[in-house]
């Protein structure tokens, strides 16, 4: 249990900034996955608040503790922050036992303040006082014993890790993780190595585990279904910069960029390139799709010249910001996906008339009455549902139909969007301006 | 603290100052056991040394079978007397690094030796006694001793005269009637590199010199194989005298003596090799120019026999130089571990003929006192036989005269040695 | 102004805090102070040559000379003179230098008088000698090396096993066994001078004098003692090399030459390149062998000069040190550029080797009687050297078989010669026991300390690849390995020259043993500590396990078969290691000079008797520890396996 605050981090070789001024509230108890694309900084960031990585410059809190301060020159190492950290690779000591792997940790503590309930869970109170001492051998037994039931690896305690499966090995390595009751536990890409079964399945014991423990998760990966399932906060990353932290269905229904609505979801958001403006009622008329026009209407009422005012402010500051040396990873806008059937250019110079909509896959309605013409261009059924892409003049769009539903390549099909789901970005720098309804013509 | 730490220093510094003043300086043994009989520096070195460590370095392999005899000698006066080091204690080191060894000894703090048997004079007189690193010793009985030839052996004190004389391997049909057959055209006679064996050097830089160089003319005058190629070789040489400093009238002959052998020697590693070598069968008309000494330690087999050598020298219309002789010096290390017991053992090996026993059991060793050396005349002898002609020892007096041998003389050496020596290793090189 | 005390106190306080971090990671603190040790032991002897190339040495020649007599010794006297100078209160000298490089000397060459240059004589041929048989060594190492590793390793050729086993042997011998082994063989009355060899005893051959004397054998010798260097070496990247890049090329049906030059042979320049670093300087500061067999080279050139002209023989002894130092640029910039890691994926599974066909049988056989004739016959006829009654006198072979004796291995008594130069046989002999016993002091010695500093290197650069310390550390601890050994016994040499009690000590010879061969142990720890996953550590450490613990209950539990390889090749080489000690100690103290001793007065069998148990001493050891912990001397060398 830990409140773990990071205000103003960055980690950067040379002109290359791995994390860039990150800051991150993570509330205690809290189960929180860094997600991102490969090298966006998630791992980075995890480590250096382990004290595995040294930041360049911020401050890193963890409970109210002053564990890394730049300017204070306070770094404090791993060993003495009490957090368990669970790698990708599990790096279980080849050459000891499973007990002896996981009770290693615990024949080092001591402290003063230490207890052990009867079922073996260990209590690590150093603010009570008294005089520091070691677990006894019994009590490192009856913590192996309990961390070793709940993650169900009782059969395997005299083995040796290169004699279990990946997955055998994977809940050794939690066991060991959990033992020490750490106040913090870090995980990085924990269930990749898993295969798909076996992900689905540590996935449902790692959520019960944050709740039987009580500690605070941070955890790393870049599957976003992962990131979904488990999290009660994501915190996206892309390119060391922070894009969105948020509860995941606010990330997904709400997503603060093109990059976010992208990245989040499967299958992945429908974008369509559109022209338009504000009306006097506050919504929005849309020429889309080549030859479509559509009226959006927000949930919220917004003034679009407001909001840009807003959103250039704050870019500004962005780009203000003061750095030792200039970045050179430099954070470009994002090139959101537009699938068409023969790629076309894009143009160049964007105005505040020009749009990014987005509508999830699900939001998209094959119907008979729909006002959009189209043509089936790929159907992939599972079972339980079915994707479908849909060619729209020379635009792909994708669909998912629940129910078993079958349809023929080349059948020609009509369209509609439902929902209040839809998302509108401004083209000039992909932010989002506002969800609502999208009612084409 | 402070008051702690000054009443240590005080104490170190008496102490230092207490055992400088309690402990005799090595001079001051010396000037005392020089006026000692040996019986009594056997006993102080009995008080001295039982039970230590004993280490020497020396250029002899034969140090070391001396060190039981003194042992002995000293037992009978405490049957509890021991000495470390009596069985490995004698170090010879090679390839000239005995003057290393010994300078690194005294100069350091730790000082291992306690003294030295060591020979070349030229490197003697400029790294060891021109530094005063070496002390010298001249036992009271040595300098009564009758008949002792006091002259080039007392300072510093000498063991020993050796001689390394010109061999070579009769089963062939060549002759070596003269000393300039050993140069003549396709010799390659066997001889230890001049820069590994010193004394080898100073033996060609004595040639110069005008009594041995005068030798070798008269040498070559008679010579057979003298030619228009040698002559004109003599004549030209003179330029080279010019350079390199030398005075005498007949230096050039020497020195063409020496540019001939330098240019046809074979270096050999040592002398021992160069006997076993010449003692065989196969080694048919090979020549070589080795201490005579090494012949004592020839096992007859079917290959290697001592009758297959003859002693050049020995030949009766020999001319010319037999080979040269040098000398083995007994000196204290400046800082020895071990004095009184270095002053006795170097009585006992210069002045008895137990003692000297370990050298002169063999041929080719001469004591400057006489009452130390064995007769080697009939060595070859066996059963009253004389069986191994070879080994029949002439005698000092002999070699120096009619064995024309050539003597070390340090001040030589050291005079012409700066220009002759790159020399000689120009010459050297380019083979 | 209170702003800025205060700004400035809190920058020093953020300094210490700084600093103290950092030490506070014990590889860092290792780091800082081996750094420290190892610049001291490795740079400061290094200083002491160049100083000594500059002082007055009595009884040599940049010493003025008062019997100076003559027109031309007196301008010497002069030039002396000129070049002396004092500094601080010292005596200096440039002398040395100026004479070697621009002096001149009388001499008569050819019956020709003639003005020579100093250099000319003491210098050029030396130098060139040098060069080129280290030149040779490496090819010719790498040539029967590599072919060798290439016929193990990816043909069915015969008997593999055994020769695998054999063809280390040269190696384990000591340098020059096999010259003077090439000696005994080939030397002949006729040719060479002395006494017959075998060959021309046995069988009335003379072989050429180019073949027994000079560039020829020396450059022989060397190739085949480095041989199994190169043969570890190239055959380990052989063996881990992924079978799959070859198959690629054949699946595209390109001819076996074509997919070996450009697909193989590629994957094996690493090993080429290390091998030919590590031969070049080996081979260049080897003194034994070309002191056998009559060649003259900087290190025998050395070892001559050190009686009278002491300075310029440290002047050789800096050029050698510069070809190490240039080797070790050499080596920092071809590895720096390479990949580091040979990471074993364990997919290079049975590959199809090579078939020879026809040529396989006669291929075969043919490396039997090779390795036979280098490693076997060596080791018997070092046996029956010790049974002969006069040094290399074969006459037993012609039939007399009461011409064999035992008084070398038994004789215990001190008067009567026997032709033993008043030695005392080989079982009895105190000399050569403590001679042992001082080289098993040395060897263990060695051993722990170079292997401890070694494994200890290894796994801090490991933890800071991209410090400029620890690559600066780890350099400075390879650079006495680059450097021939002769430079390192000199540079120590006159190290304790300057430190008292120094000279002919244990300690010394320690010292010298270690600086050179942490080398070994700490690529071998660096190798294998590459390939270990950083997070098995950090595991530990987000656990508070202590420094101390992790390494021994966790790193060195892993790594142990490299850490035991790091301590057995110093142990190894140091048993049978001469021109690195030979400066440093008389001939009693340790048994590699008592050999060279022996050699020297002729005393074959003596020699003989000591390399036999050498040799047996070192096989018997390697097994053992392979037996008991998987670790052998071709692990070691080959690093990863």
């Amino acid at each position: 249990m830990a409140r773990i605050e990071l205000s103003h981090v960055t980690k950067r070789w040379g002109g290359f900034y791995a994390v860039d001024d990150l800051d991150l509230l993570i509330d205690d108890n809290a189960f929180v996955t860094l997600l991102g694309p490969s090298g966006c900084g998630k791992t980075t960031t995890l480590r250096m608040i382990a004290g595995l990585e040294t930041p360049t410059t911020g401050r890193i809190t963890i409970d109210d503790m002053v564990v890394f301060d730049s300017d204070a020159g306070i770094n404090i190492p791993p060993n003495k922050r009490r957090v368990g950290f669970l790698f990708q690779n599990y790096a279980l000591w080849p050459n000891m036992t499973v007990f002896k792997n996981i009770a290693f940790g615990l024949s080092n503590i001591k402290e003063a303040g230490l207890s052990v309930t009867a079922d073996g869970e260990l209590i690590r109170d150093p603010k009570a006082g008294g005089t520091p001492r070691k677990l006894t051998k019994d009590e490192i037994k009856r913590i192996v014993d309990r961390v070793s039931a709940i993650v169900k690896i009782q059969p395997f305690m005299d083995r040796y890790p290169g004699e279990l499966s990946g997955g055998q090995q994977q809940r050794v390595a939690i066991a060991r993780t959990l033992a020490p009751s750490p106040r913090v536990l870090f995980m990085d890409e924990p269930l990749s190595n898993l295969d798909a079964k076996l992900r689905l399945e540590m996935r449902s014991e790692l959520q019960r585990l944050h709740l039987s423990t009580g500690s605070t998760f941070v955890y790393v990966t870049h599957d976003q279904m992962e990131a979904m399932t488990l999290a009660t906060k994501i915190c996206l990353i892309s390119n060391g910069v922070l894009q969105q932290y948020d509860e995941p269905l606010t990330v997904y229904n709400k997503p603060n960029n093109t990059f976010v609505a992208d990245f989040v979801g499967n299958p992945a958001i429908n974008f369509m390139n559109a022209t338009g403006r504000q009306e006097s009622d506050g919504s929005f008329s849309f020429k889309l799709l080549d030859k479509y026009e559509a009226s959006f209407k927000p949930s919220e009422k917004i003034d679009l010249n407001d909001w840009y005012g807003v959103a250039e402010k704050e870019i500004a500051a962005f780009e203000a910001k003061v750095r030792p040396e200039e970045k050179t990873n430099k954070d470009v806008p994002f090139k959101y996906p537009v699938h068409m059937v023969n790629d076309e250019p894009d143009k160049e110079d964007f105005t505040r008339e020009d749009f990014v909509i987005g509508v999830r896959p699900e939001f998209i309605s094959i119907t008979d009455d729909g006002p959009i013409e189209g043509e089936i261009f790929s159907a992939m059924p599972t079972g339980m549902e079915t994707t479908v892409r849909v060619k729209v003049g020379n635009f792909l769009l994708t669909g998912v139909v629940f129910g078993g539903v079958t349809y023929k390549l080349g059948e020609k099909v009509r369209l509609k969007f439902t929902g209040d789901g839809t998302s509108i970005y401004s083209r000039i720098n992909g932010r989002l301006i506002a969800t609502g309804k999208l009612k084409v013509k | 603290m402070k008051k702690f730490v000054s009443v240590l220093l005080v104490l170190a510094l008496a102490l230092s100052v207490f055992s400088f003043a309690s402990a005799e300086t090595v001079e001051e043994i010396i000037a005392q056991a020089q006026e000692m009989t040996l019986e009594e520096l056997f006993q102080k070195a009995v008080e001295e040394s039982n039970g230590k460590r004993f280490d020497a370095v020396g250029n002899s392999s034969r140090g070391k079978s001396v060190l039981p005899l003194f042992v002995a000698e000293l037992q009978k006066i405490d049957p509890n007397y021991v000495l470390d080091g009596a069985d490995d204690g004698w170090q010879q080191p090679k390839e000239n690094k005995i003057f290393d060894q010994l300078t690194k000894d005294i100069e350091g703090s730790n000082h291992t030796f306690a003294m030295t048997l060591i020979q070349d004079g030229n490197q003697i007189q400029s790294k060891m006694l021109d530094t005063g690193l070496l002390l010298n010793f001249v036992p009271k009985e040595w300098r009564e001793a009758e008949g002792v030839a006091k002259e080039n052996n007392e300072t510093p004190l000498a063991l020993q005269t050796l001689n390394k004389v010109f061999m070579f391997n009769n089963t062939g049909s060549k002759t070596f009637k003269n000393m300039w057959d050993f140069v003549r055209e396709g010799e390659h006679p066997l001889f230890m590199g001049v820069n590994s064996e010193l004394v080898g050097k100073n033996f060609l830089y004595m040639m110069t010199n005008e009594k041995y160089a005068t030798w070798a003319k008269e040498a070559y005058e008679v010579w057979d194989g003298k030619s228009e190629v040698y002559d004109e070789l003599i004549e030209d040489i003179k330029a080279d005298c010019e350079d390199l400093g030398l005075t005498g009238e007949n230096a050039n002959y020497g020195l063409a003596w020496v540019y001939l052998w330098c240019e046809a020697y074979k270096e050999e590693t040592d002398d021992g090799p160069i006997c076993t070598t010449l003692v065989t069968k196969s080694a048919v008309d090979q020549a070589g120019l080795l201490v005579y000494s090494k012949l004592r330690s020839v096992e007859e087999t079917d290959e290697s026999s001592v009758n297959n050598i003859t002693v050049a020298a020995y030949q009766d219309d020999y001319v010319g130089i037999g080979g040269y002789a040098y000398k083995h010096y007994l000196m204290l290390t400046k800082t020895s571990t071990l004095p009184w017991t270095s002053c006795a053992l170097i009585a006992y090996m210069t002045t008895t003929e137990a003692g000297f026993h370990a050298w002169g059991k063999d041929m080719g060793g001469y004591a400057p006192v006489p009452a130390c050396m064995t007769d080697h005349s009939k060595d070859g002898y066996v059963d009253g036989v004389d069986t191994y002609p070879a080994k029949n020892d002439r005698g000092y007096d002999w070699w120096l005269n009619e064995g024309k041998l050539v003597v070390e003389d340090p001040a030589y050496c050291a005079q012409v040695s700066g220009m002759m020596g790159p020399y000689i290793d120009g010459i050297v090189n380019a083979k | 102004m209170e702003a800025a005390k205060k700004q400035n106190v809190s920058n020093l306080r953020r300094k210490w805090n700084k600093f103290w971090t950092y030490i506070s990671k014990p590889q860092n603190a290792i780091l800082l102070v081996l750094g420290i040790i190892l610049t001291v032991t490795t740079i400061y002897p290094m200083v002491t040559i160049l100083n000594d190339t500059v002082q007055i040495h009595p009884g040599s020649i940049d010493a003025p000379d008062p019997n100076a007599s003559g027109a031309k010794a007196l301008e010497k006297e002069a030039e002396k003179e000129a070049a002396h100078f004092t500094l601080l209160g010292n005596e200096m000298t440039t002398y040395n230098w100026v004479n070697l490089f621009t002096g001149t000397e009388i001499t008569r060459i050819n019956r020709k008088r003639v003005e020579m240059a100093v250099a000319a004589t003491y210098l050029i041929p030396a130098l060139k000698n040098s060069v080129l048989i280290s030149i040779f060594a490496c090819f010719g190492a790498i040539l029967y090396g590599g072919i060798f590793a290439y016929l193990v390793t990816r043909t069915n050729l015969r008997f593999k096993k055994y020769l695998s086993a054999i063809f280390i042997f040269p190696y384990i011998m000591p340098q020059w066994t096999l010259a003077v082994m090439w000696e005994n063989l080939f030397d002949s009355a006729a040719i060479t001078g002395g006494s017959d060899g075998l060959f021309a005893s046995l069988f009335g051959i003379n072989m050429p004098q180019w073949w027994c004397e000079g560039l020829f054998p020396v450059s022989l010798v060397l190739s085949i003692h480095y041989a199994p260097f190169a043969y570890i070496l190239i055959g380990g990247i052989f063996r881990n090399m992924d079978a799959n890049l070859e198959e690629a090329a054949t699946i595209l049906n390109t001819p076996r030459y074509k997919t070996f030059a450009r697909v193989t042979l590629p994957l094996v320049k690493p090993a080429i390149l290390s091998t030919i670093l590590l031969v070049f300087s080996s081979a260049m500061g080897s003194y034994p062998i070309p002191h056998y067999l009559g060649l003259d080279t900087l290190s025998t050139r050395y070892v001559q000069m050190n009686a009278d002209r002491a300075g310029q023989a440290s002047i050789l002894a800096v050029i050698m040190m510069l070809f190490g130092i240039l080797i070790m640029i050499v080596n920092q910039k071809t590895t720096s550029g390479r990949k580091n890691y040979t990471t074993v994926t364990g997919k290079s599974g049975q590959s199809s080797l090579v078939n020879l066909r026809l040529a396989r049988t006669p291929i075969s056989i043919l490396f039997i009687l090779l390795t036979l004739f280098m490693g076997i016959f060596p080791i018997i006829l070092f046996a029956v050297e010790t049974f002969l009654p006069n040094p290399g006198d074969y006459s037993f072979l012609k039939g007399n078989t009461s011409a064999l004796t035992t008084k070398w291995w038994l004789n215990n008594e001190n008067v009567t010669e026997q032709g033993m130069y008043g030695q005392k046989g080989i079982l009895y002999n105190a000399e050569i026991w403590n001679a042992f016993k001082g080289t098993f002091i040395v060897a263990i010695c060695c051993a722990l300390a170079a292997g401890i500093i070694g494994t200890l290197i290894g796994y801090c650069v490991s933890k800071n690849r991209r410090s400029k310390w620890a690559a600066y550390v780890n350099n400075i601890a390879f650079l006495p390995y680059l450097m021939p050994s002769l430079a390192v016994g000199v540079a120590f040499f006159i190290l304790s020259a300057n430190i008292p009690n120094l000279y002919n000590s244990f300690l010394l010879l320690i010292l010298a043993g270690t600086v050179k061969y942490i080398p070994f142990a700490s690529r071998s720890s660096l190798n294998s500590m590459m390939q270990l996953s950083g997070e098995i550590e950090e595991a530990a450490i987000i656990q508070d396990i202590p420094w101390w613990k992790r390494m021994g209950r966790i790193i060195i539990p892993i790594q142990k078969t490299s850490i035991i390889s790091g301590f057995l090749l110093p142990f190894m080489t140091c048993l049978r290691e001469l021109t690195l000690f030979m400066l440093l100690c008389g001939q009693g103290k340790i048994i590699t000079t008592m050999l060279g001793y022996f050699d020297e007065m002729g005393l074959y069998a003596f020699s003989s008797g000591i390399n036999l148990i050498l040799i047996i001493m070192i096989l018997a050891f390697n097994a053992l520890i392979n037996k008991l912990t998987g670790a052998s001397i071709d692990s070691g060398i080959g690093g990863d396996s």
